[in-house]
């Protein structure tokens, strides 16, 4: 009988709780239905959620560049210094000073005040704090000396040593800006802060929940460019599957979609937007390192023995044999849909930098010629290597290629064995140059300049271990050390061209970055060159 | 009695003691959080300096102690990657997964108590196989495709049901399927043998003879008395729904615990997982502990066996 | 998924007329064994190999097809007939290796906690609790995160997720064998603890734990694909069909075979070892309600 009562009790009680959980849930019924003045944007990742630079790893930037403003901003096209909160940005004192002017009038959202010199510095000297391990924080507690504030709309920066990299770590994309408002932030402290950031950009901040979404609404007249559409949510949908299901049921409007899905995304009519030349994809063929590193492989094939001649020759025929041996073409037409293709290159060198050169062939698909030259090298039967096919912040169908890249390397001969790991654990590995000389495919940003990715992969001090190190420290050093423009391009066109010759890594061409849209959004300009989502605020209604 | 609860509650907590281990240790086999989130322009002295900030430079049995001690206060630290009290977001992620674990017990007992009565009262008809095939079918799929079907189905193609993430009361019901209807199967056996053992038994046989109705010798009679077992799997599966929910959380991007932790496992947020992993455990152990209290006091030869 | 832990299973009516197997299910089960052992004979590819030239070729009989792939071919050019084949080696061999470790573990600790009692039985029905409590698809992650995705890991996994069942059962079969007369007889005839728990407890409990592993196969195929989903199971380009049903979820509508026939694959298997299970329980009877 007791038995009876408690399934009542219980029956009664699941009843109750479900009805208080259903209504208590927020009744969001608006977000369903994308209504025509607003932009729903779904997004795989986003990072650390943060809206603090001094914090951030890069993937928050979709989330937040439209909160803030940067202080230089970008031509969409040519990648160009444009006038951001910054009016003016000038070094002085050998390059020890940079002086920024900045932007009157540029108001925070909900009457924050204006955003005056104060500010700027403030955010900037965030990075002396001990947890300050994001964003450029790195570079400003290394060199930053001191920084003044003349009068409210100028920032004068003094740097310990010359710098001629200053104004690209205030840049649209590769800087991390985040200028925050100092009055708001000492006000409500850091962690209402970071839940309700405020800014200066075109699109005002209103709710959001933590890893769910982050609703905004558009900020009237704004200097920068007043959005078409006057609310903008961003939610975050891991599942590619999911993401293009909402899609075509009309409850996104923008999503990246790579891959099978762009084909299925077109079949179902959406639109597709390109952003061209956005990743630069290569293989990172992993042992060239220091001696002193784990990875260091001198007797690998591919390795090679810096001071035999021989060794170090037969390794770049290797090499080259590995790079001849992919069908470049099939990865464009069969995993890229078209998207992408074979811009001539060098490790980090864009056609927006200076002294690119269109020399810079990627090897073409030659597996006979792969097989003739791995004979010559004394390994005419192949040997073995192993792959990680991981999914890479950049290149998002990292799996998908390696594992192309792993079939067209088993067809010359090559043993080809899998050990996958998730970014999150191999990440780590590359940085510590441990990672049991395992290749993947590595998806670039842009820089600048190539010798400000260099000195971050290449060098044997580097974090990462991209390419290899060791080898051209010298040539980075000196061209970090050159402050004459003319003569630091040379230093950079002569390394680029000593990188490609090498045959360092296999080159694979320049993908774009894609998104699939419904027939509300028009056109948009994203920013040429750049992995991730960007401009919302260009987002224009159709028709 | 008051001995035995006494027992069996000393005897939890010793079990969440074990589980506190169990978690600490594997979370810190699992990697460096510092190293994932670091830039690749950071130094070694910068993640050094990021390491001691965080206390992880300590050793294990200090960090264990600072864990433990705080965690009885309710304390689980602060999330690496958001800087946010662990409790405090977890608060805030537990209400939409007892949502969607809600309507999947709702669904799973709305679909399994009917069909497992059924099935024992007519036993091998057309429809109990039919009905016992459907139940299976939820065993059978892998759930995330089960979810993607579902999706497919219910919000392209026909554009009943939303696609993904947490609103309307509508949100929650192709989530709510995916994860239920894997349990169905599981319920209703329970339900059909729990009935088939009663409805053999003499109390039944009297009812019959008394001449009562047969629905009221079926609901009022027997299932009253196959109830326990029933209840007792049900209010256990709803732990274990909760538990279950990382994949239907991650196929919906539905915003609750199983997709704030999967994604802390990823970043290595310690305090995130330890809690997540604790609070779970909690639930498990104190359901079951009140789920043993009930059967002894219903039942005082399980006291003394055991 | 992990509510397979809190599994119950019924006490069938003994169904004298059950006498014979299920035709049907049986036949499919014998199919998939034999594709199982033979694949290397059977596959008309090799389940590895492909070329990006031929991806996504469409099955024999709708346009575009290529006589060589009757099945067609996944994104990577690999022939989905070969695949499904090796699929079902790989994926027949994690169920049966890890149920078959799971089974021993998990017996053994039951059949010690049922035989010992006193607190050795506490400590490990504790155990037992405490294993069930955990979150096991996170730790099932996490275990992943730690040892790398491998095949064994995810035998650990299922040993770590289906072991207290196990011991359950084992534990109360034991406890209701252990005051049997037999048993009782046995001590008197100066048969040694150890004797009496592997001559003559052990015998009684197989029947029991055969319904349980039956039951259990088809759980961890499903297990197996639903880890590959968040990429912690068997490490692709491996042909299991949870890695295959993961690998083409995208693609239900553009090239269905991909996923849709492993899905299928999965499906039929997993409710003919159900109708098995059932079956082998009715035929059993072992008395078990709740393990």
């Amino acid at each position: 009988m007791a038995g009876s009562i408690d399934r009542r009790a219980f029956l009664r009680r699941a009843g109750m709780a479900a009805t208080a959980v259903m209504g208590a849930a927020p009744l969001l019924t608006s977000r369903a239905a994308a209504q025509s003045d607003r932009l729903v944007v779904a997004v795989g990742q986003w990072g650390t959620e943060t809206p603090f630079a001094w914090r951030s790893v890069q993937a928050e930037k979709p989330l937040w560049d439209c909160v803030y403003d940067p202080l230089i901003l970008r031509d969409v096209k040519t990648w160009e210094y444009r006038p951001g909160l910054a009016t003016e940005w000038k070094p002085s004192n050998e390059m020890r000073t940079w002086t920024f002017k900045l932007r009157p009038g540029v108001k925070f959202h909900e009457n924050w005040g204006e955003l005056t010199a104060e500010d700027v510095k403030f955010t900037v000297e965030q990075s002396h704090r001990p947890d300050a391990l994001g964003g450029s924080a790195y570079f400003f507690r290394t060199h930053l000396d001191r920084i003044e504030t003349p009068d409210k709309l100028t920032v004068v920066m003094h740097f310990k040593s010359r710098q001629w990299i200053v104004p690209s770590l205030f840049t649209q994309y590769v800087g991390y800006q985040n200028t925050i408002s100092k009055k708001y932030f000492e006000s409500v402290g850091e962690q209402k802060a970071a839940a309700h950031p405020i800014g200066t950009g075109p699109y005002r901040h209103v709710e959001g929940k933590q890893g769910d979404y982050h609703r905004f609404e558009a900020v009237a007249n704004h200097w920068r460019k007043t959005p078409a559409f006057r609310e903008l949510v961003i939610r975050r949908i891991p599942e590619p599957a999911t993401r293009l299901a909402g899609l075509r049921a009309g409850e996104i409007d923008i999503a990246q979609v790579f891959g099978d899905f762009l084909e299925q995304a077109q079949r179902a009519g959406l639109r597709v937007h390109e952003s061209s030349n956005a990743a630069q994809y290569w293989v990172i063929l992993t042992g060239q390192t220091t001696p002193n590193r784990e990875d260091f492989c001198p007797q690998c094939p591919w390795g090679g023995d810096q001071k035999d001649p021989k060794s170090w020759e037969n390794a770049r025929k290797v090499r080259l044999a590995l790079n001849l041996a992919v069908d470049k073409k099939a990865i464009y037409s069969g995993l890229w849909k078209g998207r992408g293709g074979e811009t001539p290159f060098s490790y980090y060198y864009y056609p927006f930098n200076k002294g690119y050169s269109t020399d810079w062939k990627i090897p073409p698909y030659d597996p006979e010629r792969a097989k003739r030259l791995l004979a010559e090298a004394g390994h005419a039967g192949g040997f073995e290597v192993k792959v990680n096919p991981y999914v890479q912040l950049v290149a998002q169908d990292g799996p998908d290629v390696m594992e192309a890249v792993a079939l067209d390397w088993e067809k010359v001969g090559l043993k080809v064995k899998r050990v996958p790991e998730a970014a999150s654990s191999y990440g780590p590995k590359i940085r510590l140059r441990k990672t049991d000389k395992r290749f993947s495919v590595y998806g670039s940003p842009p820089y600048d300049e190539p010798l400000a990715g260099w000195e971050r992969v290449i060098h044997s001090k580097a974090a990462f271990n991209l390419l290899l190190d060791g080898v051209f420290d010298e040539e980075i050093d000196a061209g970090m050390r050159e402050f004459d423009a003319e003569r630091r391009l040379k230093l950079t066109r002569d390394l680029g061209q000593r990188l490609y010759d090498g045959y360092h890594g296999v080159m694979l061409g320049m993908k774009s970055l894609t998104w699939a849209v419904t027939k509300k959004v028009g056109g948009w300009q994203t920013l040429a060159y750049v992995p991730a989502e960007t401009n919302y605020e260009h987002v224009s209604r159709s028709g | 009695m008051q001995r035995y609860i006494l027992g069996r509650l000393a005897q939890s907590l010793v079990s969440m003691l074990v589980v506190s281990l169990v978690v600490f240790t594997l979370v810190r086999l699992s990697g460096d959080p510092i190293q994932i989130m670091a830039p690749p322009e950071a130094s070694d002295a910068d993640i050094a300096m990021m390491r001691a900030y965080l206390g992880l430079d300590r050793p294990w049995p200090v960090q264990y102690w600072t864990f433990i001690s705080h965690a009885v206060q309710g304390d689980f630290g602060t999330s690496v990657r958001f800087r946010r009290p662990a409790m405090e977001l977890i608060a805030e992620r537990y209400l939409a997964t007892l949502e969607l674990g809600g309507l999947a017990v709702l669904i799973v007992v709305a679909m399994a108590l009917p069909v497992g009565v059924y099935a024992a009262v007519r036993r091998g008809t057309p429809l109990d196989y039919l009905a016992r095939g459907f139940a299976a079918l939820g065993q059978a799929m892998p759930p995330f495709w089960l979810g993607l079907l579902l999706v497919l189905i219910f919000g392209v193609l026909l554009h009943l049901l939303p696609t993904s993430g947490r609103g309307t009361p509508l949100h929650v019901i192709l989530p709510g399927i995916t994860l239920g209807w894997f349990a169905v199967a599981g319920l209703m056996r329970l339900t059909r043998s729990a009935m088939l053992d009663v409805l053999g038994s003499e109390y039944v046989k009297l009812a019959r003879i008394k001449g009562l109705p047969e629905w009221q010798v079926v609901w009022k009679h027997a299932f009253k008395n196959a109830a326990l077992p029933i209840v007792t799997f049900a209010a256990l599966l709803f732990v274990a729904l909760l538990n279950g929910s990382i994949i239907t959380e991650t196929v919906f991007s539905w915003p609750g615990l199983g997709l704030l932790v999967i994604e802390a496992v990823d970043s290595r947020d310690y305090p995130i997982v330890q809690a997540v992993v604790m609070c779970l455990s909690a639930m498990y152990i104190g359901v079951n502990l009140l789920v043993d209290v009930l059967y002894a006091y219903l039942n005082p030869r399980i006291r003394y066996s055991s | 998924m992990s509510s397979a832990a809190v599994e119950p299973i019924e006490v069938a009516p003994r169904r004298r007329d059950r006498r014979w197997p299920p035709l049907l299910p049986l036949a499919i089960v014998g199919a998939l064994v034999f594709c199982a052992l033979f694949a290397p004979l059977l596959s008309p590819h090799s389940p590895l190999q492909g070329s990006l030239g031929e991806r996504l070729t469409p099955p024999i009989g709708m346009e575009g097809a290529k006589p060589g792939h009757p099945l067609g071919t996944d994104r990577h050019g690999r022939d989905t007939l070969s695949r499904l084949l090796y699929g079902a080696r790989i994926s027949l061999s994690v169920s049966v290796v890890g149920i078959t470790l799971t089974g021993a573990l998990g017996a053994f600790i039951g059949l010690l906690a049922g035989f010992v009692g006193g607190w050795l039985e506490t400590v490990l029905m504790r155990l037992v609790d405490i294993s069930l409590s955990l979150p096991g698809i996170l730790i099932a992650v996490l275990l992943s995160v730690v040892f790398e995705p491998s095949f064994t890991n995810v035998i650990i996994v299922v040993v770590f997720l289906l072991w207290p069942s196990y011991a359950r059962l084992t534990r109360g079969e034991t406890l209701s064998i252990k005051h049997q007369e037999f048993v009782a007889l046995a001590r008197v005839a100066g048969c040694s603890g150890l004797t009496i728990m592997f001559r003559h407890i052990v015998p009684n409990l197989v029947p029991s734990i055969l319904v349980l592993a039956t039951l259990h196969v088809g759980f961890v195929i499903v297990l197996e694909a639903a880890l590959s989903f968040l990429g912690v199971g068997i490490p692709p380009p491996t042909p299991s069909w949870g890695v295959m049903v993961s690998d083409g979820r995208g693609l239900i509508e553009q090239a269905w075979w991909v996923s849709i026939l492993p899905g299928i694959a999965i499906l039929v298997t997993v409710l003919s070892l159900n109708i098995l299970g059932d079956w082998v329980r009715d035929r059993l009877d072992p008395k078990l309600r709740q393990v």
